[in-house]
């Protein structure tokens, strides 16, 4: 790793500038000649039969283009993981987010006024809410055709057994935690613009972080609305943050596909902030009940969790969040006998979706909880007990993860020493520490058949460079870190390098910034294009130098000789001369890179991901046992990523990661009153501000993954991970009382603490 | 989305008194903190905007040993938090500006609009009235000075009479041996108070409590003086259990509502907890 001029830099993001100044074309500033402007009518309850629908009076309005409703839509059309959201609804709505009409006028306001003027009768059905509720036996149907509010989604993870292991068990916990609705709070909100051409082929500017497969999903629409085999293109603008909210296509993409057919027109459509809250797909909440076992000395016998997820009124990825959690559930410390069990339950709620983590959070908040408890019954420091239990490289996990490079004993020691734990442990004062691990996909996840990603690597006269990739950049830096590896292979200028990453017309196939993949997946596939057209670039050179190609390298844009400095030629001038010169050709080289991890068998076992990403999170806070507030005072978040290969960049995705789990952790939550959101906006939903932020350390562990770019693996979710358990522990060591259900307000502490105090006395 | 309305820009007080007296459905806009989350929400859509900010005579901060502290409706959080004279005097009305929300909000918004607003969970009128302050108001036909306590009527709901604007507000001259602490409850820094409590304490020769004024925020439709505490204090010697026992008694004379953010169990509780440490915070500023 010697010699690296670029890589390991603390390199500034090179779209920084843009979005400081206000320069960035985000979707909400694109403006296309003739467009119109997209409203949605949603319902006006969370369950409720259509009984009349009248929109002649919109229809008439001045400056109405359009109004389409689900009789614009051949009825079997639906979208989502299980095919069960009509993108217009009738007969029935679901949900306080269910859409039933749309407008295109030419103005934003008359698409509104035009809304006001429909006139829809309904008739209120009773809602179910609670999961647990719509599980009851006699329960009325969300969906009445598939006869069970319970998801045709059997998950069940088994490894070893844990039957024999609990009779073997010195100490058993067993408990219940619960976790909150969450929404990703996106900045840029979502977005679109429809536009056909005159032979019906339609481009989609929007701010998806899927670029590929939301063409896929538009071809299979295009083909449902009677427009087979028509070409789709995704433009993406800049996207002002994703956080798996735009991991899936949505209704009202479909909407705008509607309206801008029915029109002739590009159609827009934005989401408002009240949208944003009520009508995207959030984190899930969850029911865990969780029971951990060890030995004498503490070494983990067995982990059994049985968990209820509220799925909503209708399917997104949300709903297969536990084939993520199953990660931490099997191999996060070494656990031998495993037993999950989760199902997904219907109810009129929104719909869930990704969200930074994709379970993870859910499911480590239960999983550390749970070990604190147990390492108190068993009379271990947690600290002791998590490092006796901690993943190593070489280990085989039950669920037949390959773990290669591991660091979680590093990331734990860092904290230990770093929070001064020894010292501060136990020491009452109203003062506490707490920690907590996490383990993640370090290394792509093969979620789909494929985890792969192309680029495309073509050289100008210059000796400069564009590459082409297929990963998104939604904020987190990709398109800074795909140049970085590009031009540490080139030898050349970040500078030199310009990265289109926005447009499916020219950009390479690629399955979407999800799964902390982007650095790893695009990075390997940057790294594999810019290995096979520097191989072309040194044959050229060869030539010109009469050098074998093999002693040649390339510095500061200069291709020379490593035996004579003396022999070289610029990079551009050799280029030139390429181009320039009869039967001459152009450089560019192409590379596919999908990861060798495998999809999970029908048992949910596999090696998901090629490599694993470890991290541990460490706080100490006060809590004013008045007031029930909670202070932090000290964060310690460490990560083993393999390789910083801009420590910039990655510092803040784990500042951005920490404090996004502290808002999970102590405040954040959607408040729905039977089916209701009743805090849809930044004022009455408690996401901390820069205000917010605690005295926090990043702490950088590079364990050197074998098959990363430069020995680097994901980094995108980890962040948030372990926040809420190190900040529970924390506070059960500050004033002995366990919050088990998120948020921990500082209402639930004092009545824990009033709890406590009754029944001591 | 915010409905199309008229703009009206006086340049003078006469004319903006003028302006309002003679349009009908009239918000007064300067700042537009409060007045556009409410107009964005669609809560509000009057007919006419009369923006008041172009009128500098109602920009200013002037402080006077014997008169004491004004301040012009228009002058921004900012400009009071920033003004030295305020900061040596009245120091807790910077604390209290200091966690107003953000400095862009602090910017713009100006004292007289969230006065006017009377939001109870606002963070001045605690401090001001804790501060014994008076309010100018005035109308096309003249104006008038009110206490601030009684400026307030109900939830957004204040003693202005139509055309009437808040003009200024006036801070007495601060008394030798007086303290005076405010602090919110709040999940957020900076966010709006779940609940709020500012106190003030004057202390005799004696090192007694001559004066005390105790107002809690977000505790009922106005902001609240606890009196019958504020009587417990009088003549009494610095003690815990005193301010404990006027926390109880605020806890239970406070009439805070529950909302999704806390319970009015909870709300009581933190207001006397909050009432006993400002107290206590008070008199020690008063001593030192």
């Amino acid at each position: 790793m010697d010699g690296l001029q670029i890589i390991g830099k603390r390199i500034p993001k090179r779209d920084a500038p843009q979005k400081v100044t206000g320069s960035a074309v985000y979707i909400q500033d694109l403006k296309i000649p003739g467009m119109l402007y997209g409203k949605i009518l949603y319902s006006k309850y969370p369950h409720a039969r259509i009984l009349k629908l009248d929109t002649s009076k919109a229809e008439k309005l001045p400056g109405v283009r359009a109004v389409v409703t689900a009789t614009d839509i051949p009825a079997t059309f639906r979208i989502g993981v299980m095919k069960d959201n009509p993108p217009l609804k009738t007969g029935k709505v679901l949900s306080t987010r269910d859409e039933i009409v749309a407008i295109a006028a030419t103005t934003p306001e008359i698409a509104e006024e035009a809304l006001s003027l429909i006139d829809v009768e309904y008739e209120e059905l009773p809602g179910i809410f609670d999961p647990l509720e719509a599980m009851k036996e006699g329960a009325p149907l969300i969906h009445e055709e598939m006869k069970s509010n319970v998801l045709k989604m059997p998950w069940k993870l088994v490894c070893g057994d844990v039957e024999a292991a609990k009779k073997e068990s010195a100490f058993i916990v067993e408990d219940t935690f619960s976790t909150p609705w969450v929404t990703h709070c996106c900045l840029g909100t979502s977005g679109c613009i429809a536009q056909f051409d005159t032979n019906n082929n339609l481009t989609m500017y929007s701010n998806t972080q899927i670029p590929s497969l939301a063409q896929n999903d538009y071809i299979d629409a295009l083909a449902a609305f009677g427009l087979k085999n028509k070409r789709v293109r995704i433009v993406q603008s800049v996207i002002g943050g994703g956080f798996g909210s735009k991991l899936d296509t949505y209704a009202y993409e479909y909407i705008a596909i509607l309206l801008a057919r029915k029109t002739r027109k590009p159609v827009k459509i934005i989401f408002s902030r009240e949208e944003e809250f009520f009508a995207t797909s959030p984190r899930q909440c969850t029911i865990t009940k969780i029971s951990h076992g060890c030995d004498k000395e503490g070494k983990l016998t067995f982990r059994e969790i049985d968990m209820i997820l509220d799925n909503g009124a209708y399917t997104s990825w949300g709903a297969t969040t536990p084939s993520v959690m199953m990660m931490p559930i099997s191999s996060l410390y070494k656990v031998p006998n495993i037993k999950y069990v989760a199902k997904c339950v219907y109810t009129n709620n929104t719909y869930s979706q990704a969200m930074r983590g994709y379970g993870n959070p859910q499911a480590t908040f239960a999983i550390e909880s749970s070990l604190d408890q147990l390492a108190e019954k068993a009379g271990i420091d947690p600290y002791e007990l998590r490092l006796k239990n901690a993943n190593e490289p070489g280990e085989i996990t039950p669920q037949h993860f390959k773990i290669t490079s591991c660091g979680m004993k590093e990331c734990i020691d860092e904290v230990v020493k770093r929070l001064n734990w020894k010292e501060k442990k136990g020491k009452g004062g109203n003062r506490g520490v707490g920690m907590a691990s996490l383990i993640h996909v370090g290394g792509g996840a093969r979620v789909y058949k494929s985890d792969g990603c192309g680029t495309i690597i073509k050289m100008d006269d210059f000796g400069k460079v564009d590459v082409f990739t297929g990963s998104t950049d939604i904020g987190q830096g990709s398109e800074t870190i795909i140049a970085q590896i590009v031009a540490e292979v080139l030898g050349i200028s970040i500078d030199d390098v310009n990265v289109v990453n926005n447009d499916t017309d020219v950009c390479p196939w690629d399955v979407g910034a999800h799964a902390s993949r982007t650095t790893f997946v695009a990075g390997n596939s940057a790294l594999g294009a810019a290995k096979k057209i520097k191989a072309q670039i040194l044959e050229v050179a060869a030539k010109l130098l009469e050098e074998d190609p093999a002693s040649l390298d390339i510095k500061n844009g200069v291709v020379f000789s490593t035996k004579n400095n003396e022999k070289n030629t610029p990079l551009g001038k050799a280029l030139r001369k390429l181009h320039y010169t009869a039967g001459g050709k152009m450089l560019m080289a192409e590379y596919f890179y999908d990861p060798a991890n495998e999809n999970f068998d029908k048992e949910f076992k596999g090696n998901l991901s090629v490599s694993y990403a470890y991290g541990a999170h460490g706080v100490e806070v006060e809590v004013d046992k008045e007031t029930g507030q909670v202070k932090i005072l000290n964060y310690i978040a460490a990560h083993d990523v393999g390789k910083a290969i801009n420590p910039l960049l990655l510092e803040g995705q784990i500042y951005g990661g920490g404090l996004q789990g502290i808002g999970y952790a102590l405040g954040e939550k959607m408040i729905y009153e039977k089916g209701r959101l009743m805090n849809g906006n930044f004022l009455d939903y408690k996401m901390p501000t820069a205000k917010d932020v605690p005295p926090v350390q990043a702490v950088i562990i590079e364990s050197d993954e074998q098959d990363g770019p430069f020995g680097a693996k994901g980094i995108g979710e980890p962040g948030l991970v372990p926040t809420a358990p190190a900040i529970a522990n924390a506070i059960y060591d500050a004033v002995g009382v366990r919050i088990k259900d998120l948020p921990i307000t500082p209402e639930k502490i004092l009545k824990a603490l009033k709890e406590k105090e009754g029944s001591t006395k | 989305m915010i409905n199309d309305f008229n703009y009206l820009k006086p340049d003078t007080l006469k004319e903006a008194l003028a302006m309002y007296a003679e349009h009908d459905d009239c918000k007064v806009i300067c700042g537009g903190q409060s007045l556009l989350i409410v107009m964005r929400q669609g809560m509000i859509s009057p007919e006419y905007l009369l923006d008041i900010k172009h009128v500098t005579e109602l920009d200013y901060i002037k402080f006077d040993k014997k008169d004491g502290l004004r301040i012009g409706a228009t002058t921004t959080h900012r400009e009071i938090e920033k003004f030295n004279v305020i900061k040596k005097n009245y120091p807790v009305l910077v604390s209290m500006e200091n966690k107003l929300a953000s400095i862009q909000v602090r910017n713009w918004g100006t004292i007289g609009g969230n006065l006017a607003h009377a939001d109870p969970a606002g963070d001045p009128a605690p401090v001001l009235i804790a501060l014994k302050a008076n309010i100018r108001v005035g109308g096309a036909e003249g104006d008038r000075t009110i206490l601030l306590e009684d400026f307030f009527v109900n939830y957004f709901e204040t003693a202005l009479n139509k055309g009437e604007l808040v003009l200024e507000v006036h801070v007495p001259p601060p008394e030798p041996k007086m303290g005076a602490a405010y602090q919110k409850f709040n999940l957020l820094e900076s966010d709006m108070g779940i609940v709020a409590a500012a106190a003030s304490v004057t202390l005799n020769d004696k090192g007694k409590c001559k004066d005390a004024r105790i107002v809690l925020g977000n505790a009922g439709a106005t902001p609240k003086r606890i009196k019958r505490a504020e009587e417990l204090l009088i003549g009494k010697a610095y003690d815990e259990n005193l301010f404990a026992e006027a926390g109880k008694i605020a806890s239970e004379d406070c009439e805070p509502v529950a909302d999704i953010h806390a319970s009015e169990e909870h709300r009581r509780h933190l207001l006397g907890v909050l009432t006993k440490r400002m107290l206590k915070k008070a008199w020690e500023k008063a001593r030192s």
